[in-house]
């Protein structure tokens, strides 16, 4: 630091939002309290598949205080809409294949039972939502389907990953197997899931003339501006999207969906602003999910433990609004250094509501299905399970055969394993108890790709010496406020106390959605960038930098205006020249009742290379949050569908179980300190992300070693392991 | 030191662009003053000023500042406040929180100041910020519709009750809320968690599912831990409601000190994403009152009623155990 | 929601008086009706306030002691002050225990007495105006027969609704052979083991109660081995669920032998499910496993399962069996 400042970067400050948090003072999208708004309501389908024959909307607009009522009828024609005969060809800023297939009255189609087939606008929420429940649809109704099991699978050419090709072929798995002498071949399921923010998906759009304005629920402003300015005609600029603080996330508000833009309808509808919040029900369906997964792993090992081929084959659902592909065999592609691996996607196209990303997408279903199969050829090989993964350590990416920017998951099982006392672990299933209870000891391994995308800061000093950031990026509870300005902090040498970071508004700088574990290599590279520019332009100004003059001086000599820099900071060469991940060891302490069969996690130990930590505080809160998610997944998490309907049956809070406090036990998360000078320049890989993944697969693994039960089909209900 | 009158000049001070405040003479200005603290969403507030005056779109008219110096030159060094600045740099008219009543909007009118029309659609009545009055009071002259929420909203910090237009079988519901009465104009079914954030203002409780189902809603009624969104406001008139808002001062802290669990929750980083933390809040201040043991595993089924997707539960628990050892901190 | 008339009841007469219109319905601690009224599966035109009442009659809202040993419960009482009331915690811990066991803190502030065993299935297509469901909508059929019922009771089913009661503490009193209290055209008791009625073809009438009747105390007789008392509640969650299976168990134990059992069973039944059966076996048997395995299988004879909560039957008996040695351990 310039003025021997001990650095802000990777202590454990507490959030510079904090106060905003614990006061109630945070403002998030359905919080601002605009003049005269009015409330809207969507209305839903009750079948799966099918047309809307009529929609009497009668007795709902004859009730008190609405406003319009808006259906496939008499809804607007959206010129971006683009539909063709199916009405499924639709703008996105993403692009097929990660398509979020709005649907927005357009036409009479239905595709799963809870999509929006209409909108009802009155003066208050009370008198939405009643009026909302006296429209009633009939249809002309067709057989939904509904069964991954039966239902046919999709052309291959229809079956595109989001970066990445539908099969991969390293070697040749067959003769790979031949040579084998111990193999597992097993097949693994996961269920649908629904990512549940505790904040739902919330609008308020309010028109200025032909300018709209939406206060928003999401993770990606400029996704959602681009996006919702496509349907409706508009060029970006005359949207703006406005979000300065998002109840999470956690995917399903990676970009926009239906509501936005409905919502933007119903205002121009009734030429009020409008505020459009969806109930907890209808955030089952309409804002995706995490996938049904079928994922058939074979593996093949010498005596010796060493892996002579390895196959992943994942068959996932997707919606008939679109092609989505849960990249499960994604890590398979990399995590194991075998001379044959070969992975295959395919699609099955069901009436549900469209899948999408869901926290570790691809990563944390695929690493169940693969490090339980891990786990199954260590017994197999009766060989300890870390000690087989050390045997397979890929020293190059299998695939690519390209170097890692950085990798120190051989710390990362060291760290965890000696936090965990894993050494004290009799690998015979059954034989650990506490009183009473099984104790099972499982592990798996973590990763996460490390990716990096075009950012934009503005960074200025103001007279009153306060350093002003601004990217347009987003804050769902992953500390971005504050690990933004710390780095800015760091790059200027002034105490954090002095910068200001701002988002949240796509007036600011161009940023990437809050999505993947991007935003801190990729803002906070930007930001970074902003910072020493800001910083050269002061020495420029007034030698010395802000340490020898003061602001106001600076600013004088500046001709009295703020000195400011713009920058946008874009990954290089360097992708291609090195295969970049984070890794990570889960080490797990289950109990089980052995009569009950009732599971409980009192004990995780973690330890993950991440590259640099921004934060330690928040850092750890993100990997603990990760973990209990994964306990989540493991154990509790289904969305449940009716099988001739297609109703979600669980849709609410109640029965959709995330876990409570109960449910978690202590979360031992380490670091393992990594210096990648490769992967970005400030060299963070990302922690939102990696938490969850190999989550599952330690505790099923645990819950294997304690009772001896090997479950393969998530969530792990006690009658899975009483049966 | 006290604000400036009606008709004084304005203290000069150096605004955050390096001019003086005398530099910018020669056009009506609105100079807010904001209490210390960080708020992104001000970003919103200044651009919503703006709008407020039609001609020209110069920005120097609309002043935003946490300058405590300067603050204290107007008698506002921890107030919210707004001060109306004829083009002669003569205060035409202010408002300082706990000083000035809430001023009419014939008032407003009267200063003369040319609005847009079209203008007021940001986000400027911030509640707690005593520009929700001048707000809400120009908008009532830009906006004959102008909804009752915001009536409530503006008028809230005041202390004084609202006068929302009657619609369908809506009665006057008096709640006291915080400590303050307040009267709003609800149909019975309007729950006290609508009521406190569509009607009221009181953002800071949440709608996580509205089936009591999360705890995101949870509020103190008569000390006690209770879920908004589960019980009809008309029902909760003549309790003593204490909502996130209104914690620390019920638990007699002063200026900006925070609630000693408000505090543990930042030091042991309780949340992310922030939604759920006011009622994770609530309901610890409310549990370190009840008959739970002293273990970790007490705390996990006593706060297994606030979920909290981000998983924030072990930095929940720690601070519920540090406020639980340090004797509490109940604040109701 | 639809809309309604919102009357703050002054005292029991006036409740009785303004909720005597078919479409009324009280409220108390509106956990279950105002949930179920923004689901638009409860439509009531006026909604009767008795939370009030206890301002002119405190016990109301109190625990209050009976003569000859037992405990009154005011209707109005809150779960959270009868769960954590010394006297229930002492002479009746199941029942602080199923209290405890239910819902979340904040509920048990709010939720009372009388509302507690009025509540109603959590079974989601009687949750769901747009699915069919014989309780919500009489005649229309059984969705859950047939559709995905994993939660779904397993003893006192019919053909019309196999639906889950939901209370905790009802599985807990009807253990205790409780009596509830009930002012209507005039006053009467109901024994606790006819309050609820079984589906049979009319899932919709859930309990005795007439129209307009409202639940002033549930009284709690002396049983004096109820000091030894256990409710055991088996969930997906660790908090914050409802029951896959509970057991409510008092044993009065002489030198390893049982004299006196109470069994019922939660989460099973489409009512509080008492097990006289199971009862019966233990009465005059050792405290050993293989009693109480036999008074398991009793108390499970009768189970109805379908597709997919079949496990139930032996998660039950389990539940039950440690329950029972728990107890008398």
């Amino acid at each position: 630091m310039s003025d021997g400042r001990a650095p802000s970067v990777g202590a454990p400050l507490n959030r510079v939002d904090g106060r905003l948090k614990v006061t109630g003072g945070a403002r998030y999208a359905a919080e601002y309290p605009l003049p005269n708004v009015a409330y809207a309501v969507i209305v839903t389908s009750t079948i799966a598949k099918g047309h809307v024959k009529q929609m009497d909307t009668s007795a709902a607009e004859r009730a008190p205080g609405v406003l319009a009522v808006l259906t496939p009828q008499n809804a607007q024609r959206l010129p971006g809409y683009g539909g063709n005969t199916s009405g499924t060809a639709v703008p996105n800023a993403y692009g097929p294949p990660a398509m979020r297939v709005p649907t927005l009255l357009q036409n009479d189609e239905v595709h799963y039972n809870g999509q929006p087939i209409g909108v009802v606008v009155a003066d208050t929420f009370e008198h939405a939502t009643a009026a909302a429940q006296m429209v009633k649809a009939t249809y002309t109704e067709d057989k939904p389907v509904l069964d991954i099991h039966s239902a046919p699978k999709n052309p291959p050419e229809t079956v595109k990953p989001l970066g990445g090709e539908r099969t991969s072929k390293h070697g040749d798995v067959a003769s790979g197997l031949a040579a084998a002498t111990v193999k597992v071949d097993q097949t693994y399921t996961t269920p649908l899931e629904n990512h549940n923010p505790m904040e739902m998906h919330s609008t308020i759009a309010a028109w200025d003339g032909d300018s709209l304005t939406l206060y928003e629920s999401t993770q990606g402003i400029t996704s959602v501006r681009n996006t919702v300015a496509k349907s409706l005609g508009l060029t970006p600029d005359k949207v703006k999207v406005v979000a300065y603080f998002t109840g999470g996330g956690f995917g399903s508000k990676g970009g926009p969906w239906s509501h936005e833009t409905l919502a933007a309808m119903a205002a121009k509808r009734v030429n009020r602003p409008v505020k459009l919040v969806l109930s907890r029900q209808q955030m089952f369906g309409p804002v995706g999910g995490r996938p049904h997964t079928i994922q058939h792993v074979t593996l093949g090992a010498r005596p010796d433990g060493a892996l002579t081929a390895v196959r992943h084959e994942s068959t996932s659902n997707t919606s008939t609004l679109e092609n989505w592909v849960e990249s499960a065999a994604a890590q398979t592609r990399m995590l194991y250094a075998s001379p044959n691996i070969e992975t295959q996607y395919d699609l099955i196209k069901l009436n549900v509501g469209s899948p999408t990303f869901m926290r570790g997408p691809g990563e944390s279903s695929g690493t169940f299905a693969l490090e339980s199969a891990m786990d199954e050829l260590a017994y197999a090989l009766k060989m300890d399970p870390v000690a087989l993964r050390l045997k397979n350590y890929a020293e190059t990416d299998p695939e690519s055969g390209k170097p890692w920017s950085s990798k120190s998951l051989r710390e990362c099982y060291a760290t965890g394993a000696a936090a965990f006392g894993w050494d004290k672990r009799n690998a015979v299933p059954r034989s650990m108890r506490d009183g009473r209870l099984l104790v099972g000891w499982g592990m798996a391994t973590a990763t996460y790709p490390a990716r990096r995308q075009a950012a934009g800061t503005t960074a200025r000093l103001l007279p009153d010496g306060t350093i002003d950031v601004r990217a347009g990026t987003q804050e769902i509870g992953c500390g971005t406020y504050t690990v933004m300005s710390q780095i800015a902090a760091d790059a200027l040498g002034v105490p954090v106390s002095r910068v200001r970071f701002e988002l949240g508004n796509t007036d600011m700088p161009e940023n990437p959605a809050s999505t993947g574990s991007v935003t801190a290599a990729s803002t906070g590279s930007a930001v970074n960038e902003a910072a020493l520019a800001l910083k050269a332009k002061i020495e420029q100004l007034a030698p010395g930098g802000l340490a020898s003059n003061s602001a106001a001086d600076i600013v004088a000599k500046n001709g009295g205006q703020p000195v400011e820099v713009t920058v946008t900071s874009k990954p290089g060469a360097e992708q291609q020249q090195y295969s970049m991940h984070s890794f990570g060891a889960v080490f797990t302490e289950v109990h089980v009742d052995p009569d009950l069969a009732i599971i409980r996690v009192p004990r995780v130990v973690t330890a993950h290379g991440v590259g640099k930590v921004l934060n330690a505080k928040t850092a750890r809160s993100q990997l603990q949050g990760g973990v209990v998610w994964g306990i989540g997944m493991a154990l509790l998490e289904e969305t449940h569908v009716d099988m001739r309907s297609g109703r979600y049956l669980n849709a609410d809070l109640a029965e959709y179980h995330v876990p409570v406090n109960a449910d978690v036990g202590t979360i031992d998360v380490h670091f393992v300190e990594e210096n990648d000078p490769h992967v970005n320049p400030i060299g963070v890989k990302g922690a939102g992300e990696i938490g969850i993944t190999g989550v599952a697969a330690s505790i099923a693994n645990a819950v294997y070693h304690a009772t001896g039960k090997r479950v393969r089909d998530l969530p792990i209900r006690l009658e899975r392991v009483m049966a | 030191m006290q604000p400036p009158n009606i008709g004084d000049i304005a203290p000069d001070f150096v605004l955050s662009t390096g001019r003086w405040l005398s530099d910018v003479r020669g056009a009506p200005v609105i100079l807010a003053f904001h209490e210390p603290g960080w708020d992104p969403a001000r970003a919103d507030e200044i651009e919503g000023y703006r709008h407020l005056i039609q001609a020209g779109e110069e920005p120097q008219r609309v002043l935003v500042s946490n300058d405590e110096p300067a603050a204290a030159l107007y008698g506002a060094a921890r107030e919210s406040a707004v001060f109306v600045l004829d083009g002669r740099g003569r205060i035409a008219w202010r408002h300082v929180a706990g000083i000035d009543p809430v001023e009419s909007a014939a008032e407003i009118a009267a200063l003369g100041l040319q609005t847009n029309g079209d203008g007021v659609r940001t986000a400027w009545s911030r509640r707690g910020f005593v520009a929700t009055a001048i707000g809400a009071a120009v908008a009532l002259t830009l906006e004959p519709t102008f909804g009752r929420a915001q009536t409530a909203a503006a008028q809230l910090p005041s202390g004084g009750t609202t006068t929302g237009a009657a619609v369908g079988d809506a009665v006057p519901v008096t709640l006291n809320v915080n400590g303050q009465t307040i009267t709003l104009n609800l149909e019975p079914r309007v729950t006290l968690l609508d009521a406190l954030r569509e009607y009221a203002g009181l953002t800071g409780s949440k709608k996580g599912c509205d089936h009591g189902q999360c705890g995101a809603c949870t509020v103190h009624i008569d000390r006690r831990r209770t879920l908004s969104c589960l019980t009809f406001a008309v029902m909760q008139q003549d309790k003593k409601i204490t909502t996130i808002e209104g914690l620390a001062a019920s638990a007699g802290a002063t200026g900006d000190s925070l609630h000693p669990m408000q505090q543990a929750f930042i030091e042991h980083d309780g949340f992310q994403c922030g939604y759920c933390t006011s009622g994770q809040i609530m309901s610890a201040t409310a549990m370190v009152g009840e008959p739970w043991g002293p273990g970790d595993d007490d705390v996990r089924e006593a706060m297994s009623g606030n979920i909290c997707r981000c998983g924030a539960y072990p930095g929940i628990v720690a601070a519920v155990q540090e406020v639980r050892r340090n004797g509490g901190g109940q604040g109701r | 929601m639809i809309s309604f008339d919102y009357i703050s009841a002054a005292d029991v007469e006036s409740a009785l008086r303004a909720a005597s219109t078919p479409s009324s319905k009280f409220i108390a601690g509106g956990t279950t009706l105002i949930d179920l009224m923004k689901l638009d599966v409860e439509r009531p035109t006026t909604v009767v306030d008795v939370t009030t009442l206890a301002r002119r009659d405190a016990s109301l809202a109190a625990v209050s002691e009976l003569p000859g040993g037992g405990l009154r419960l005011g209707a109005l009482a809150h779960m959270s002050d009868v769960a954590w009331d010394p006297r229930v915690r002492d002479r009746y811990p199941l029942v602080s225990q199923s209290l405890l066991l239910a819902a979340s803190g904040q509920l048990r502030n709010m939720a009372t007495m009388g509302g507690n065993i009025l509540q109603r299935t959590r079974c989601s297509y009687f949750r769901d105006t747009a699915t069919p469901c014989n309780k919500r909508d009489p005649g229309s059929g059984c969705s859950a027969i047939g559709g995905f019922n994993r939660t779904h009771a397993i003893l006192g089913t019919s053909e019309h609704c196999i639906a889950t009661h939901p209370s905790d503490l009802a599985v807990a009193l009807a253990a205790l052979d409780t009596t509830v209290q009930v002012r209507g055209t005039a006053p009467r008791s109901i024994p606790f083991a006819d309050f609820h009625l079984l589906p049979g073809a009319h899932p919709e009438v859930e309990t005795t109660l007439r129209p307009g009747e409202l639940i002033t105390s549930i009284d709690l007789p002396a049983v004096s081995f109820a000091k030894r008392s256990l409710y055991l509640k088996v969930r997906d969650r660790a908090s914050y669920a409802f029951a896959l299976a509970a057991a409510a168990v008092a044993v009065d134990l002489q030198g390893g032998a049982i004299r006196g059992a109470r069994v019922a069973l939660g989460g099973v039944g489409t009512k509080p499910w008492r097990s006289h059966e199971a009862e019966a076996v233990l009465v005059g048997k050792r405290a050993t496993e293989a009693t109480f395995r036999a008074a398991a299988n009793a108390a499970l004879a009768g189970a109805r399962p379908h597709k997919d909560n079949a496990f139930k039957v032996e998660l039950a008996k389990r539940t039950l069996v440690r329950a029972l040695t728990e107890v008398s351990a």
